[in-house]
């Protein structure tokens, strides 16, 4: 983002500066030099004809060597005037300056000569600055030629910069439109020409905005108006049909005449005043000036192919863009080229130059940028990577820029390098694992979890992943346990079989980002097939076990049934029930050993009432009365019902036992609270002889039994209180063996009273 | 009314079929899963008890089997020495109509036997008053006499009772009992049965000296058991 934000300011900098330039190079003309000589260049190839209208008379070298030194005598132009009068061209131009009288004589002869002919149009000139302040101060031929003449126009030529002539105004004063008295407004001599010759404006001096608008001329080839000298036409060498119907410029042409300008003909050269004028008759004859585009034109066009590179630096390449770059320069040099065949000039420097500007600037900018944003990174991730190696420095001194790249590579080797590592450690982790993201798809599989997607796992959702990995009948557990995002808590977990018939015991952590935001789950797996076959299996044997343990017994009482009550076949008996007594505890004992306690809700009043009326039929034998008194007010605990039905069938059991005939066995239960905490207790009193002082304390080791002293006058199983005792404490309970004063034993039992479950209303 | 026994062991069949004949019955011995099986298919029975381990077919294949391939099947008990609470709910929920551990007082499994026979061969018609023991139940007042004197019962702990005394020596599933007396297959809360079993218990004193005893298969149910050696 960072880079972004700079590099977008970085570029709207590029973007502004080079559109200002280009507009400012076009709005002080600043590139005229290039765009000349493209002009130059290309104007060559589309040279007009020269009209064969007009007719040059020069006063060349031999009119010079006829007629002596220059100025001539102003009766020499009269003699000219004369010939000229009576030949009848269209127009006549006398490009030489009259406006300084000379001999007085003369200049009426001059001027009389002049009025002979129809249409005679003379220069005058700007001095430019003119005199007293004022900005120039026009010079007018001598009032009688100015009398004798058809109009005047300006014969001032424009240079440019270099010095040459390649543009003409049509006028010269105030603005064209604006018919303000004030405002003069002087035309161009050929402009006076065309007029006297067409009897209107031309079309070029019609559209023009105002004499400030300049027109390039379209320059013919050297010399191809047609030229006569002076001293031929004076000395009569031409025929007076040659010259009528033509329109004459008359001008200097010879070269210590001074008359000699700069024209952008690609030679060089200079060119006579009087054949430019030619040109420019021919162009405004033709109307094939060229219209210079203006400057507001100028600027936009200008700028659209700098920016088409601008915008393209975002998308393009750098090979893209200068080869773009190229195709713009011919794009911009080509349209120039063809505007020009329409007369129209687009000076295609400035385009040039914005192109040649923003393309390294903003290279430049953009490596700048890209350097410090890589040297940013850099050093953000070594102030986090303690243990990157630093890079050994090259051989000899290299480049900035190289040396960051090499860095930057150098980094990304070692991310790289680190990924692989992390990637190697997870994909070989000893337990099948995945990882899922927040639309929940798989985003990676380790090896043990990938067993079985041949075709890859990654990017599966989640609930197909399941569904070809857990058995079906597990499935909706599974996902039943995934949907539990919200109060998953650390070591919550769930088993499952898979279509293999492993068994899995699945856990899942959330993946959170530094900033702690939800980014997907790692799903651990963890193979307890061997575990879980190993419980089944024990459950096995010991159902096994049980059942034949029991059996033979169950057979031996099936079988005792139909006898007699013989006293031997009541021992019998007594002795089978002591086995099937021993069995059970024995199972029971292994069972809550090798399993999870998973309690319910027992109302243990009536679980102890239960107990003791199984054992109704064994007391009733010897005349024994057991009570249960409940003052327990229905207390409810969580616990496991048949372990703690057989713990109380025990315990009773051993209070029948060592109870004297007729005795009693009293059974209370009460709710009482101990440290807060609210417990029910059950107290089991026998009048028997109680327990020997030194069983007391081993009373619930295994295989204790108190019949080790004579006192007792019953075996008991051994195995019955340790039983008792595992079970009592496996609920959370405690239990208590002593003695009452008046003998007989007496067992208090305490369980943790469950908590009040919610309401619900019958 | 024929019952068949199937036992691997000798001594249990022949134990059995002397409770069923003392009972005005006829019985049929098998000694493995598979011979049951086949006079299943061509033979009728009123009653079947089955042990949990024989060979070739166990009683829970039995009596899965017999749930899918035998029209109109006949009652069965399962009997057996397995006594952990999960097995006995498993026969229970998959179909088995009682459940006997081994070994078993012989009036106590008459009784059942008989609970069982009785049910199948069709309700006996309601009478309007009923006696069990020395408890006399009123159906109309809905009251019990108990030795001459007059039990007090809210309207639910008189239906508990008179459904556990007219299904004496069956076990009753806890969710039978609630649609029965509450009418509701609703989950009601747990304690509430327990509860109610609690107070019908000790209203009516029904322990053994009174010859009854309510009995609880856990995570199954209940069962008011008759005591033949009671008073």
């Amino acid at each position: 983002m960072k880079l972004r934000r700079r590099l977008g300011i970085e570029w709207a900098g590029v973007a502004l500066i080079g559109s200002l330039i280009v507009a400012a190079l076009i709005y002080w003309n600043s590139l005229s030099g290039v765009d000349n000589l493209l002009y130059d260049r290309l104007s060559e190839y589309d040279r007009p004809e020269a009209s064969e209208d007009i007719l040059i008379i020069a006063v060349d070298e031999d009119s010079l060597t006829a007629f002596g030194k220059w100025p001539w005598s102003r009766d020499r132009h009269a003699d000219l005037f004369t010939i000229l009068a009576d030949a009848k061209p269209k127009a006549i131009a006398f490009d030489i300056l009259l406006s300084e009288p000379g001999y007085s004589e003369e200049d009426n002869n001059l001027a009389e000569a002049a009025a002979q002919i129809d249409n005679l149009f003379l220069p005058l000139h700007f001095v430019i600055p003119g005199s007293n302040g004022a900005d120039f101060d026009v010079k007018e031929p001598i009032a009688p030629l100015k009398r004798a003449a058809n109009d005047i126009g300006h014969v001032n030529l424009l240079f440019d910069r270099d010095g040459v002539v390649r543009r003409t105004s049509l006028c010269f004063g105030g603005i064209a439109t604006e018919m303000d008295g004030e405002k003069m407004i002087w035309p161009h001599l050929m402009e006076q020409v065309y007029r006297g010759a067409n009897g209107g404006n031309s079309a070029a001096f019609d559209r023009l905005d105002s004499c400030q608008q300049s027109l390039l001329i379209p320059y013919a080839n050297r010399g191809s108006f047609s030229q006569i000298s002076y001293t031929s036409v004076v000395n009569g060498e031409i025929p007076a049909a040659f010259l009528s119907d033509k329109i004459i410029l008359v001008g200097a042409s010879a070269q210590g005449l001074g008359d000699q300008h700069p024209v952008p003909l690609g030679d060089g050269g200079t060119m006579a005043g009087v054949e430019i004028m030619a040109n420019m008759l021919g162009g405004i004859m033709a109307d094939n000036f060229i219209m210079p585009v203006s400057v507001g034109t100028q600027i936009i066009f200008s700028l659209i192919p700098t920016w088409i590179l601008l915008i393209g630096f975002w998308r393009w390449r750098p090979r893209t863009t200068i080869f773009v770059s190229f195709g713009l320069v011919a794009v911009i040099l080509a349209s120039s080229a063809l505007l020009l065949s329409w007369k129209i000039w687009f000076a295609p420097g400035a385009a040039l130059v914005g192109l040649a500007l923003v393309y390294p600037v903003w290279g430049w900018r953009r490596l700048q940028a890209t350097s410090d944003f890589m040297d940013d990174e850099l050093k953000n991730y070594r102030s986090e990577t303690l243990d990157i190696p630093v890079l050994q420095t090259s051989l000899g001194p290299v480049d900035l820029v190289t040396e960051q790249a090499e860095e930057l590579a150098h980094a990304i080797k070692h991310m790289r390098d680190l990924r692989r590592f992390i990637s190697d450690a997870l994909t070989n982790l000893p337990d099948p694992m995945f990882i899922t993201g927040l639309d929940s798809k798989v985003k990676f599989v380790n090896k043990l979890a990938q067993t079985g997607f041949e075709d890859g796992a990654q990017d599966l959702a989640l609930d197909d992943m399941l569904a070809r990995f857990v058995a079906p009948e597990d499935l909706n557990e599974v996902k039943d346990y995934l949907a539990l995002d919200k109060q998953l808590r650390e070591h919550d977990y769930i088993d499952f079989s898979s279509l293999s018939e492993q068994v899995f015991a699945m856990r899942r952590a959330r993946v959170l980002s530094n900033e702690g935001e939800l980014r997907g789950h790692i799903h651990y797996l963890a193979d307890i097939t061997e575990v879980a076959n190993a419980a089944q299996e024990r459950e096995e044997v010991l159902q096994l076990l049980s059942h034949d343990m029991r059996s033979p017994q169950a057979a031996i009482l099936a079988l005792l049934d139909g006898e007699d009550a013989t006293d031997s076949n009541k021992r019998i008996e007594r002795h089978a029930r002591r086995t099937l007594a021993l069995a059970d505890n024995f199972v029971g004992l292994a069972r809550i050993k090798s399993s999870e306690f998973s309690g319910e809700d027992i109302l243990l009043s009536d679980l102890v009432i239960e107990a003791n009326d199984s054992l109704w039929p064994l007391a009733k034998q010897r005349g024994i009365k057991s009570t249960v008194d409940d003052q327990s007010d229905g207390a409810f605990i969580i616990g496991e019902p048949s372990s703690l039905y057989r713990s109380f069938v025990n315990l009773i059991d051993n209070a029948v036992k060592y109870s004297p005939d007729n005795s009693k066995i009293a059974i209370l239960l009460r709710n009482i609270s101990l440290d807060q905490q609210l417990f029910v207790s059950v107290v089991i009193t026998d009048q028997g002889n109680g327990i020997a002082e030194d069983m007391l304390d081993h009373l619930f080791e295994r295989f204790a039994s108190n019949d080790a002293d004579s006192k007792g006058a019953v075996k008991g199983a051994g195995l019955g209180l340790n039983f008792v005792a595992a079970v009592i404490e496996r609920h959370g309970g405690t239990i208590r063996a002593e003695n009452v004063r008046d003998g007989g034993a007496q067992f208090t039992i305490l369980l943790p009273l469950a908590p009040e479950p919610e309401e619900i209303d019958l | 009314m024929r019952v068949a026994i199937a036992d691997d062991d000798k001594e249990i069949v022949e134990f059995l079929g002397n409770i069923v004949e003392g009972q005005g019955h006829v019985f049929v011995g098998f000694a493995d899963g598979n011979a049951l099986t086949n006079a299943l298919l061509r033979d009728t029975f009123d009653l079947v008890i089955l042990d949990w381990n024989m060979p070739g077919k166990t009683g829970m294949q039995i009596l899965e089997w017999m749930e899918e391939a035998v029209d109109d099947r006949p009652p069965v008990i399962m009997m057996t020495s397995r006594t952990a609470k999960q097995d006995i709910s498993d026969a229970l929920n998959a179909g088995a109509d009682d459940y006997i551990t081994k070994p078993e007082d012989p009036g106590v499994i008459a009784a059942r036997i008989n609970a069982i026979l009785r049910r199948s061969s069709g309700a006996t018609a309601m009478e309007t008053s009923a006696q069990y023991g020395e408890y006399i139940l009123d159906r109309i007042e809905q009251k019990v006499r108990h030795k001459e004197t007059e039990v007090a019962l809210t309207a639910k702990e008189f239906e508990l009772t008179d459904l556990m005394f007219r299904n004496r020596d069956r076990t009753l599933s806890r969710r039978y009992i609630m649609e029965t007396v509450w009418r509701t297959n609703a989950h009601l809360a747990t304690r509430t049965l327990d509860m109610h079993v609690s107070r019908v218990r000790s209203k009516l004193s029904l322990t053994p000296e009174n010859g009854f005893r309510i009995f609880t298969v856990f995570g199954y149910g209940y069962r008011l058991e008759t005591l033949s050696n009671g008073v």
